[in-house]
């Protein structure tokens, strides 16, 4: 496990998590960027973003992970959330059939807020709650078929597939924006762009 | 189903989403307070939003003959351009890439704003893009303004002689306290006397340096120098931190995202959010003249200490009469093509006093693509020049409300200004801060996720 200082990366990526409270959101978060579970985590609060470096074909891809820090839950969440976003974790509970069913809502939020293109997965958050399971496995998978997106059943608490799932969405992403770009035609840069902060950061990479 | 709050005792209930409010809910969860936030609205911004076309012509139903911020709201479609049958099917079939502010205002690249920003973190929430390039109507023609030095002396519209003058002027502006000598005949007298008189500012050089530098809103004569000086002097101190330009707009409109993120700090710290929830009535303790709760749409009884609200939720004998009122007639036009060559993402255009028949300068921000409020090949103006598709008019009070009448534990947030700026908002929210929570920090910085990161194979 080679570890070093963040400032490094060819390319950085915005994810978003989406789904009803009490998904398992920012624990699936939590255990995909500091490899920690906490089950008495009971909502979001203090979690606005989370970075893991990974590396996907010899390149450094910084992920951003966005929490929706609860406006989630009365579906208040901003417009300005979906801003940039490169991919999108769609999460429902499998114990609990209403988060599944709320899922064409959310995925109806994102047609209407996030840009067009953005790479989509679905997720089964506790799949390790074997005796509560109310969502089959080929219920979700029909659901991401009729979206025509990746599907995967995780368990935050047990460690199952979040890696994965990060990484699928990940590599279909470098895919989608990056491959495409040959070094001969580099992808154009929208450099007249303005952020405020003044930290120096490497950010050769994309969008 | 209403969805029913499970608590309903706050610290503080914030009524309006709007930039003076969503502040005030940053900063209060940011230091530890419960906060309930509320709007009436089905979107963030409240009379600072910025919306897309279907939104916008939603919204202009919504408030026709309300009595509220807004008067003489009227809008036209141009069936008459030549390449499009239906204009407005075009443009709904188009809404979702529009982002219209309803106060357009721009970021002064120093001033309290920015430095909030900076400081409080939610600058990386946003992006922005620079207002670079400025324009002056005068005599049937737009000339560019030169705003820093190196514009000085590229600038072909100007003569030489002139160009010495303005520099002249620029150079002592920036600093103009170390040289008191200079200025000081001149205190009582209008800022437009000590152009005339002491740099020999005349002509449409005099007009540029009243409304396109020092962007003076009102009739010149009653700006007095020192007012004069102050706000060439900000705008020049702007120049120069981000590029040659003195101000940002921000992408995706420029209001709407900067409350957001000041709204996520709120979320992000515990805040309760809904929107799309009015308020039946305030609660008001009519032996202490204090506000104790209020009853919501579901008929929810919810107190709190605080109450911070935009004047949109109080009861109408808490305002003064609408003589008191400052009226602001601002226009949303879509057109099919930059008003000036190389415009750029964003630029400014400034119409002196009595040069189209207005009493007071005219103020044209146009925004194009690159600006994310619009699609490619439309471009939103607040004058008409090139082939306009759409234009909505309207008039936006600034309403003024009478403190006697009001409970003291009422903070009332205002309604968005004539200034191009948030800088009068910025200063407000702060100062009310001050006054709810005295000795607390206002927006410090959350810890950055960037510095925990690791790099993991």
């Amino acid at each position: 496990m080679a570890q070093s200082k963040s400032a490094a990366y060819d390319y950085l990526i915005k994810l978003l998590l989406i789904g009803d409270s009490g998904v398992g959101k920012s624990c699936l978060l939590l255990r995909f960027s500091d490899d920690s579970f906490t089950p008495s985590f009971i909502t979001t609060i203090g979690i606005d973003f989370k970075i893991r470096t990974i590396e996907l074909d010899g390149k450094r891809i910084k992920l951003q992970i966005w929490d929706t820090a609860g406006q989630e839950r009365f579906r208040t969440i901003t417009t300005a959330y979906y801003r940039g976003a490169m991919g999108i974790l769609l999460v429902y509970d499998v114990t609990d059939e209403r988060s599944f069913n709320n899922i064409r809502n959310w995925f109806s939020n994102i047609e209407q807020h996030a840009s067009e293109g953005v790479n989509k997965i679905l997720i089964g958050n506790k799949c390790d709650w074997v005796e509560k399971k109310a969502i089959t496995k080929e219920q979700g998978q029909a659901l991401a078929d009729e979206f025509k997106i990746k599907f995967l059943e995780t368990s935050a608490k047990a460690n199952i597939n979040v890696e994965e799932a990060f990484f699928t969405l990940a590599r279909d992403i470098k895919k989608r924006l990056i491959d495409t770009h040959t070094p001969e035609q580099p992808k154009v840069q929208n450099d007249s762009k303005i952020n405020l902060e003044t930290r120096s950061r490497f950010t050769s990479g994309c969008c | 189903m209403p969805q029913l709050l499970e608590v309903t005792e706050y610290d503080v209930i914030i009524l309006g989403t709007g930039f003076i409010e969503s502040i005030l809910a940053g900063a209060l969860a940011r230091i530890g307070k419960s906060v309930l936030h509320l709007d009436a609205n089905n979107f963030y911004g409240g009379n600072w939003s910025s919306l897309n076309f279907k939104e916008l012509l939603e919204w202009t139903r919504s408030i026709q003959g309300v009595d509220g911020a807004y008067s003489t709201i009227e809008y036209e479609f141009y069936p008459i351009h030549e390449q499009v049958e239906d204009i407005p099917a075009m443009l709904l079939k188009e809404s979702k890439r529009y982002n219209l502010d309803l106060a357009p205002k721009m970021v002064p690249c120093r001033g309290e704003l920015i430095e909030l920003l900076i400081s409080s973190g939610v600058g990386r929430y946003l992006e922005f893009k620079a207002m670079d390039k400025t324009y002056i109507y005068s005599a049937d023609t737009f000339d560019k303004v030169p705003c820093s030095k190196e514009d000085v002396f590229t600038n072909q519209s100007i003569s030489l002689i002139e160009k010495r003058k303005l520099m002249r002027f620029l150079t002592f502006a920036l600093d103009y306290t170390n040289s008191p000598d200079t200025y000081k005949d001149y205190e009582e007298k209008s800022f437009t006397t000590l152009l005339i008189e002491k740099f020999k500012i005349d002509g449409k050089l005099l007009l540029a340096v009243l409304y396109t530098i020092a962007l003076i809103r009102t009739d010149a004569n009653d700006v007095n120098t020192i007012q004069g000086l102050e706000k060439t002097q900000s705008y020049l101190k702007s120049l120069g931190r981000y590029g040659n330009a003195a101000f940002l707009v921000g992408l995706y409109g420029c209001g709407n995202e900067i409350a957001q993120g000041f709204c996520r700090v709120c979320a992000v710290y515990g805040g309760i959010y809904m929107l799309d929830h009015s308020v039946k009535h305030l609660l008001i303790d009519e032996n202490s003249n204090k506000f104790t709760g209020l009853v919501d749409v579901n008929d929810q009884q919810i107190s709190s200490t605080f109450l911070v609200s935009s004047i949109d939720y109080l009861p109408p004998r808490f305002l003064k009469e609408d003589e008191h009122w400052e009226t602001t007639s601002r226009a949303i036009v879509i057109i099919d093509k930059f008003i000036h060559e190389e415009s750029g993402d964003a630029s400014l255009t400034v119409y002196p006093p009595e040069t189209v028949k207005n009493k007071y300068p005219v103020t044209v921000l146009q925004f194009s693509a690159g600006t994310q409020t619009c699609p490619e090949d439309r471009y939103t103006v607040s004058d008409t020049k090139p082939n306009p598709l759409f234009a909505l008019f309207y008039r936006h009070k600034k309403r003024v409300v009478s403190s006697s009448e009001i409970p003291e534990n009422i903070i009332i947030a205002s309604d968005p200004d004539s200034s191009l700026d948030f800088e009068e908002a910025t200063i407000q929210a702060r100062q009310y801060f001050e006054k709810m929570c005295p000795g607390e920090e206002f927006l410090p910085a959350g810890p950055d996720p960037d510095d925990e990161d690791e790099f993991i194979v």
